[in-house]
This record gives structure tokens, sequence and C-alpha cells, in this order.
């Protein structure tokens, strides 16, 4: 089965499930307004990607971060991954208002800074400057707060976790055993190289 | 499966079970393998074998939130459930949905209600893992005066543990502790270098709490009785809560539904919601039960010679509670009044975690379904701690760090990306699962008013932990810092926490065993002093709590009474 009939198949069990709790007609308005019509939203198929917490430009200074914490190599980035996507669904919802908040606040003010600082918005930046206004951010180096560093290291970790829980994340960066056949209490690192994709739930 | 269900009959049963989990899967296959005709009653959704896991073998990147379940829907029908540590996206249609199952309780107080109602219930959902109790579990009530003694010693379960983990498939070690009886047992999962080395440590520097492996119910040499059912060796995925189509853990579905079904005397009654059993005043014997269907709520009643309560420890004393007659107005069986009172769970109030320094060159293959344990040292009362009565279990691991715990260091690019990729520092995490007291006040009883949406009266709960288990997770914290720090070990961190009870999803009680019918529900056949019969033989059967995990004690305690049941129906006792 590909994993677009799996969302289609997600959905209708999830719909189907809504149904018996609130009610048909309740479930169908969840669907035609912005509740359960986004709940699976994060599709594989760009095509069909609709945003849900951000808006499109901090979906784009999200974007340029996100390219510059994990950037493609001989192995694809973040950017590849569309991890940027999956923390706006992520954002929407697997978090609560108050740290929704803290992440829409924080890309509005990488791009406030930006903007002073080059007269252009973060996105549009150069390389060097996006990663040097970055650095500072995280170092906490003025303008930026704590609790603004605190901001950056909550989008940074998502998406980190985006990015390895991705298919390529799993499968081409890390050690992915999915059936490992038994437990070795004691194997050499070096034959293994890197670190296993798994570990509870992975 | 489908050539076993029932929906409505008018046909007599030799023996009713209510509840599809553990208990009442042990107690299908033990009747039915006796050639009873049973009928398992399951008030959830039928739950086949392999054809119903569905979200094993899935990565997360199929999963649009990543296996995170989703805001919306948890805080609409499962903000309870999900504070289980199994709950999340590849798990959630395992448990109950908090709106149909509403509970209640005394202010000041809260208890986390777990549910899985569902073909298996939460034999899909446990951890698996299986302890004996002791001697000492089994006397300690007499010896330090808490609650009432258990009416059976280690010697009357010990054959029923010995027959129950043949059938099951225990992995462990043969460890040779008093505290902790050996099982009969497959080859224990391996322990890895560090934890090897701690366990060097504390055998020099804390000699009364040696650790062992954790032993659990994992086929790691399945036997041919096994083999003939399908299930075969653990793969160390970690994907249990999904269910295991290896069979490799024990459920129902693996193990004790298909041994029933073979013999042909399987009848089962999926979404049957039992209300309430049926008294009969005049041959004072339980003749059926009524059940509300769970999707349409029409009612039925099944009937049957024998009842099994195997429904958990809170929703078997529900239904006992909600039985009354002019025989028993206060619940079925409950001529004591003890009925509801002495709720307990364990306690998991303590933890601490460590880095491991060194060891980068290694490492393990596979995720183990079970980890390190350290016994209860306090086991008599001439061991018991000053400040506290019984004591406390150890578990815990040892596992490398990964990506999880990096990823808000400091850095960009190519060089994050590549550390990510890095196995972490080697780090240990311990927590305590400590003994509750059985206490009277610690109950649960039907709320004067509001009901469930099948018609049944809500429990209301009045639980909390006693000065006795805030001590002893007080002591728990400190003593295994210091295991930690006496092993050389970084960066020690350890506390005691406030949960409240309920999410050790070990409660027991409420429904006690005992020799005196005036101050227990069940003696010690499990078998209700009031009508010969009703048996319960989950959770709610229990006098004390003991240490260990409770499930195997479930298993040995539901074979003999199913045992007893048989041999009196046989003799012409019953």
């Amino acid at each position: 089965m590909t994993t677009q009939n799996n969302v289609i198949l997600n959905r209708r069990s999830l719909l189907k499930g809504l149904g018996v709790v609130l009610g048909a007609q309740f479930a169908s308005q969840l669907v035609g307004g912005s509740g359960l019509s986004v709940a699976m939203a994060f599709q594989q198929d760009s095509a069909l990607r609709q945003l849900q917490l951000l808006s499109e430009r901090q979906l784009k200074t999200l974007a340029s971060m996100a390219d510059l914490i994990i950037p493609q190599t001989d192995t694809p980035g973040a950017l590849e991954t569309d991890c940027h996507w999956f923390v706006d669904n992520q954002l929407k919802h697997c978090f609560d208002s108050d740290e929704q908040a803290v992440a829409t606040v924080i890309l509005n003010k990488i791009d406030t800074v930006a903007l002073g600082q080059w007269g252009k918005a973060f996105y549009q930046g150069e390389q060097a400057g996006q990663l040097a206004l970055l650095t500072a951010l995280e170092a906490t180096e003025d303008p930026f707060t704590q609790a603004d560093t605190k901001a950056f290291k909550m989008l940074k970790a998502l998406v980190v976790f985006g990015f390895f829980t991705s298919k390529v994340g799993m499968t081409q960066l890390l050690a992915y055993d999915p059936v490992p056949g038994g437990f070795k209490g004691s194997v050499p690192y070096a034959s293994v190289g890197k670190a296993y994709s798994g570990g509870y739930p992975f | 499966m489908q050539e076993n269900i029932v929906q409505s009959t008018d046909d007599e049963f030799d023996v009713l079970i209510v509840g599809s989990g553990v208990t009442g899967g042990w107690a299908a296959k033990e009747f039915c393998e006796a050639g009873f005709k049973t009928l398992l009653i399951e008030r959830g959704r039928l739950v086949e074998h392999r054809k119903d896991y569905t979200t094993e073998g899935k990565g997360p990147w199929e999963y649009p939130t990543r296996t995170v379940a989703e805001n919306l829907l948890v805080d609409q029908t499962q903000a309870i459930q999900k504070q289980c540590y199994a709950f999340n996206d590849t798990s959630k249609h395992f448990f109950g949905n908090d709106r149909d199952l509403p509970y209640s309780t005394e202010p000041g107080t809260s208890f986390s209600w777990i549910r899985a109602n569902q073909l298996g219930g939460k034999s899909l959902l446990w951890a698996r893992q299986t302890f004996r109790f002791s001697e000492y579990d089994f006397t300690a009530n007499a010896k330090d005066n808490q609650g009432i003694d258990w009416p059976i010693r280690y010697q009357d379960l010990a054959p029923w543990y010995d027959y129950v983990e043949t059938f099951a498939g225990i992995s462990a070690a043969q460890d040779n502790l008093p505290q902790l009886p050996d099982s009969i047992a497959q080859p224990a999962f391996e322990l890895t270098k560090p934890e090897l080395d701690f366990q060097t440590s504390l055998a020099e520097h804390f000699p009364d709490k040696p650790m062992v492996v954790g032993r659990c119910a994992h086929l790691t040499q399945p036997s041919k009785i096994q083999l003939e059912l399908g299930r075969v060796t653990c793969q160390a995925r970690s994907e249990c809560y999904r269910g295991c189509s290896f069979g490799a853990y024990f459920s129902t579905q693996s193990a004790t539904l298909p041994a029933a079904a073979r013999t042909g005397n399987l009848h089962i009654a999926p979404n049957s919601v039992v209300h309430s059993l049926i008294y009969d005043d005049a041959k004072q014997r339980v003749t059926g039960v009524r059940v509300v269907d769970n999707d349409n709520l029409s009612q039925r009643e099944y009937r049957g010679k024998i009842v099994f309560l195997c429904a958990s420890t809170l929703g078997s004393t529900q239904v006992l509670l909600n039985s009354t007659s002019k025989r028993f107005p206060n619940g079925l069986a409950n001529s004591s009044g003890v009925l509801g009172r002495y709720l307990m769970d364990h306690n998991y109030n303590a933890w601490a975690s460590a880095r491991i320094p060194g060891y980068e060159d290694e490492y393990y293959r596979g995720r183990r379904p079970t980890g390190i344990y350290i016994p209860n040292s306090h086991f008599e009362p001439s061991r018991y701690h000053k400040d506290f009565k019984r004591g406390y279990a150890i578990a815990g691991g040892a596992t490398r760090g990964s990506w999880q715990g990096m990823s808000q260091q400091d850095g960009f690019g190519a060089d994050f990306k590549q550390r990510l990729t890095q196995a972490g520092p080697w780090q240990i995490w311990m927590g305590a699962q400590g003994e509750m007291l059985p206490q009277a006040d610690n109950q649960v009883g039907l709320h004067p008013s509001k009901k469930d949406k099948w018609g049944i009266p809500q429990l209301h709960f009045n639980c909390k932990w006693s000065d006795n288990e805030l001590s002893m997770m007080q002591h728990a914290a400190e003593t295994m810092h210091k295991m930690l720090a006496t092993a050389g070990f970084e960066s020690i961190r350890s506390q005691a926490t406030t949960a409240p009870p309920g999410l050790a999803i070990h409660e027991v009680g409420t429904a006690r065993m005992g020799n005196d019918p005036k101050q227990s529900v069940l003696n010690k056949y499990n078998q209700a002093h009031d009508v010969p019969n009703l048996f319960v033989t989950d959770g709610a059967s229990f006098c004390s709590s003991g240490v260990v995990n409770p499930t195997l004690t479930f298993m040995a305690l539901t074979a003999r009474a199913a045992h007893y049941a048989i041999d009196q129906v046989k003799s012409g006792r019953l």
C-alpha cells in the first residue's frame, strides 16, 4: 500500500471514529472547517500541502533555518526532506497554543532583525549572514534574549526530529534495523559505525 | 474467528467469562481444554491476531505526526489515556476513549485509570515483566499487621506459576534469590557491558541489592507448545504495543485464545458491556449476566452455570457493586462490606539517571524488551527501613544516546549533521517500583447519580498515597543516587515525585481474598464466599500489592481457580 493510500485510509478511519464521538454533524463541520481536515494534511505529496500554522513568510524563514541546521551533503538535508513543512504541521497538531506562539514570535523576530541589519527578509539574505545571525541567536548575543535562544532551540529540535524521523533520515543516515532478530548485549561500535535509528517508538 | 462469535443466544453455557485480557484468556483456555462450553464476554471490539495490528511495521515517516499523537484527538478523547507511557499514535487505538469511560475522584485525590477495552484487553499493551511473588509477599500482611493475611502461601501457588510459565514462555535467568523465586524459563536477555560492570559494582558495595536481568514474557527459545500456536522467537523490534505478529510476547491473541479456540469449545461475545450479574435469590447462585451492546445499546442476557469475573481489578469490582439484589443490596458477594476497599497500585515516584563514562567502542544490537532489575531488599520486617514498611524494586537499563538527546546542542551545518548520526555517550536510567500498603479508606464506590452511556453507574475513586509510600520514594531516590555515584557514573540526577496512583497500571485489591468471610469477598480459590459459582481471578482479589509486577500472579491465580472449579464440577460439588 502506498503512503498516499495510508493517509487516505487513516483519514477515513479518523473521521469515522470522530463521527461516533462527536456526532456525524459536528464531524462534518470539522471536516469542512479548519479542524480535522488538516489533521492529516502533512502529505508526502507536496502538491496537496497546505500551510497549517505559519504564514508563507514564516515558512520561508524556517526553511532557510532548517537548511543551515541540516544541509544537503552527500545525503539529503532538511529541505529535501521537507522538514519545514513537517515542523509547520507538527506545531499545529502536537503543540499547545502557547508553544505555537513561541514559535511564530521567534520566527518573526529573526526576520525583523534581518530586516534591520540587511534591509531584506531573512530568507533573502546571504547564507553567511544568515548563519552569523542564527549563531548569535544560539549564543544569546545582542539583540537576542535567553527566551529567544530557548525558542530557537525548540524549533531546532523539531527540525532535527523531522529530519531523523523522515525515511531518508532513518534509513540513510542512521543504522536502520527494523527487525534485529534478537538482542545482543555487546557488539563493537565500529561494526555499526553510526547510531541506530531505533529506540521506542522508532 | 468469525465462527466463534455469538450475539444473541438462549443457550446456557458451562461457564461465562467476563473479560478477555490476561485473566479472561487464561480462564477460557483452561475451561475449553477441560471440555466446558465456554462463553468469553468482551465489552470491546474484536482484535484478530496479526490482521488487526494495523500499525505494526510502519516507519515513523508513515505517520503525519511521526507517531506523536495529535492534540485535538487526544484532548477530546484520550486526555487520561495519554498519560500512559505506551500511548502514542501507533498504539492509541488499543486505549479506551475517555469520553465513554467517565469516572470521578474525591476532591484532593486523583487516580489515572488506564483502559484497554478490546479483545485481548491490556494483554496487548502490558509491559510484559513477569516475576513471582515470594513467600515474604504472602506473609507480609500477617507479619506487620496490615490489611488481612493472604489465605494462600507461596507453596500453594508455586505449581501454578510453573504451569503458566511453561505455557506463556518466560525469559529469565536462575538467580536463586529468596525474595524473587526463579521461574521456569527460557534463556535470559543479555546485559550490556556497562550493565555487567554495574552489576559487579553493586555486588561489591550493595550486597543486599543484587542486580539481575529483567524477566519477561518473551520467547527466546520457543518450546513445541508455543511453536504449535504459531509463536516464534522475539525479534527485539520494540513494537510490542502495536501487537506482535511473531506472537513473541504473551497476549490473549498470541497464546491463550488460539489454545482455547482449537478445542472447539470457545464462543466469544464481543461488544458486550456487562452491566451486572443476575443473582437468583432462591438458588443462591448467579445464573447469568446482563449485557448492554457496546454499539447500539440494546440489552441482552447470557446464561451460564459458573461465572468467572476477569474484567480487570476495577472493572470486576464495578460489575459486582452494580449487581444488587434483595440479598445483596450493597453489591453482589458483599456481605463483608469490604467490596471496593483496599485499592492499591504500585508507586513509581522515584527515579535516577546518570552518564556512564567510557565504553565508546561498545554497542548492542536490537531493542531489548526488558532491562536490569534490582529486587526489593526490604523483604521482611527485620529488613525494613526505620521510616517505612515493605519496600521497592528498581528497574532500568543502560543504552547509548542518539540524536534525540543531542537535538538542542549548539551547532550548524555538515558537522552538526554528522555529529547527530553518531551514537552518544552511555546513559543509565533507573526507576523504583514501591509497594503500597492496603488501607480501607483507599476505595472505589458507585457514583450516586452519574452513569456512563451504557447506563452503568460511574466509579468514584478515593485513593491516595500514605506517608509510608512517600517516605519509601524518598529513600529510593537517595539509594539509587548512591548506587550510581558508587559506580563512578557522572551527571547523576535523582528525584522523588508525587504523581497520583493509577499510572503503574498495577491496580489491585477491592475484592480481596481471605479466610474470614466477614473480612473478605473471596476464599482462597478466588471463589466468592457468598456465591459458590462466582469467581473473581483478576487483581481485585489481591490482599497486598507486593513489590513485583502482578501479571504473572494474575495468570497463576486464574489457572488455579479454574482447575479448582473444574474439579468441583466434576466431583458434583459445584
